[in-house]
């Protein structure tokens, strides 16, 4: 990773997304079509910042890998469906039920073929959408937690030395940051956002985890973020308002930091990778 | 007497060990045969940051030669797990999508579909060449290094070196950046004994 590569596969990323988001402030004003704006604007990012790496994908795809994307855009035209209906706004459960099944359906990495991995791949998809979705209160909540999940999968794919997949965690880490921030100047309906983040966070983790046969990264590493989510969302729920922001993102934070801990700790320093 | 027993003899015996032991030429020149995987070798280069040549090797070289009409057919697969660069994290890199993807391609291919003879033993071999799930036309020149009969039985030789663009291959990590460049020159060198 050099500042050349930072700039062109995070930084594009994060100008389409903060730049759909401004003009979607005032083509979605509405309260009804502003999650529009805000998918829009995450779902092009995705695109753009797997485009960058491997172009336009096909279909199907050339590497399994690229399903990663595919899904995230099936996920996605879901997603803007369901913001134009208002009753499917209190349907969280239904939306990552769908959402999941899409992911187990489509999400095809090497060695994740069994029933028992599209279970895994269901449950995840479904418990990280609906933690995300308690996370959202308010929304900056969600976007700091997309954020930090993300940008410590991405430390974790540069373990794996699957530097593309890095750039694309890293700069959807990034976009989720640029989300907190226009959050926090214009706050905006989120509706069915966490759909989006959940398939996007799962997936990186998975395929980090298919495309690393040697173990670089240990196995639970890859987990223990999408766990951290659903103790966070869990610790949201039962804790007092007054604390619930701090020790949901509190914990989170702890289980992301000995995720990644633990990996460098057990990696062999003495290496290196291309740069 | 006694001197034949102690000189002549003895000079005999040795003359025969010698000529049984000496290489001879093939009695057949046709044939299939099977690459020998420990004596053939792949070793690859590419320029690094625009500054040195960087080597690394493939350790699994399999296939076959045959031999008709006094040309050579090949087919030589190369294991992508078997890369070797002297340093564990860098081979964990080649293997990953970034560039060979080894978990989807295992191996990479080279067929060959004609060959002419275009020197004293030369021949330039026009087939295909699949890596990275892309299959391209390659035509290269093979150099004949040697054909014997020695005690493990009838053996060849060939070796070619020849240059490839990774860009053909969908293969781009690090080429815009200028990491790495985007053309990668190839040795091959095949011993091969007869089936």
């Amino acid at each position: 990773m050099n500042p050349l590569e930072i700039a062109q596969f995070i930084g594009i990323p994060v100008a389409v997304a903060t730049g759909l988001s401004i003009v979607s402030w005032w083509f979605f004003s509405s309260k009804r079509r502003q999650p529009l704006g805000v998918l829009i604007a995450v779902g092009c990012s995705a695109l753009v910042a797997f485009a960058l790496q491997e172009g336009m994908p096909s279909v199907p795809p050339t590497q399994k890998w690229h399903w990663l994307i595919l899904t995230v855009l099936i996920v996605f035209f879901l997603a803007c469906l369901y913001s134009l209906f208002s009753k499917w706004d209190k349907r969280i459960i239904l939306q990552a039920l769908i959402a999941g099944i899409v992911a187990a359906v489509f999400m095809q990495f090497p060695g994740q073929s069994s029933v028992l991995d599209r279970i895994i791949i269901f449950l995840l998809v479904l418990f990280v959408s609906v933690g995300l979705r308690r996370l959202r209160i308010p929304a900056w909540h969600m976007y700091i937690v997309a954020w930090s999940v993300l940008a410590s999968l991405s430390i974790l794919a540069l373990q794996a030395s699957f530097a593309k997949l890095a750039f694309f965690s890293g700069a959807m880490s990034a976009v989720s940051a640029a989300m907190f921030v226009l959050q926090l100047c214009k706050p905006r309906e989120t509706k069915s956002v966490q759909m989006l983040f959940g398939v996007i966070i799962v997936g990186c983790a998975m395929c980090g985890l298919a495309y690393d046969p040697s173990h670089a990264v240990p196995m639970f590493a890859w987990y223990l973020p999408l766990i951290g989510i659903t103790i966070a969302a869990i610790a949201f729920l039962l804790c007092k308002p007054k604390f619930r922001s701090v020790i949901s993102i509190g914990l989170l934070e702890l289980c992301l930091l000995a995720s990644v801990i633990w990996t460098i700790v057990q990696s062999t320093p003495q290496d290196d990778m291309w740069p | 007497m006694f001197i034949l027993k102690i000189i002549v003899i003895p000079v005999l015996v040795g003359l025969s060990m010698f000529t049984t032991s000496q290489e001879v030429e093939p009695e057949s020149k046709e044939g299939a045969f099977a690459i020998d995987s420990v004596h053939s070798t792949a070793i690859f280069s590419v320029h690094h940051l625009g500054a040195g040549m960087f080597y690394g090797r493939f350790n699994d070289v399999s296939g076959t030669i045959e031999l008709a009409e006094g040309l050579p057919a090949f087919s030589v697969s190369i294991a992508i797990d078997s890369i070797d660069t002297n340093n564990t994290r860098l081979d964990g890199h080649l293997k990953s999508p970034d560039f060979f993807n080894a978990l989807e391609f295992p191996e990479m291919l080279f067929v060959s579909s004609s060959a002419k003879k275009i020197g004293d033993e030369k021949y330039e071999v026009v087939g295909k060449i699949t890596m990275h799930g892309v299959t391209k036309p390659l035509t290269v020149t093979m150099a004949k290094t040697g054909q014997v009969t020695n005690k493990r039985g009838e053996m060849l030789g060939f070796e070619t070196t020849f240059t490839l663009m990774r860009s053909d291959f969908e293969m781009t990590y690090g080429i815009e950046s200028g990491s790495l460049s985007d053309n990668i020159k190839v040795i091959v060198a095949l011993e091969a004994g007869r089936k």
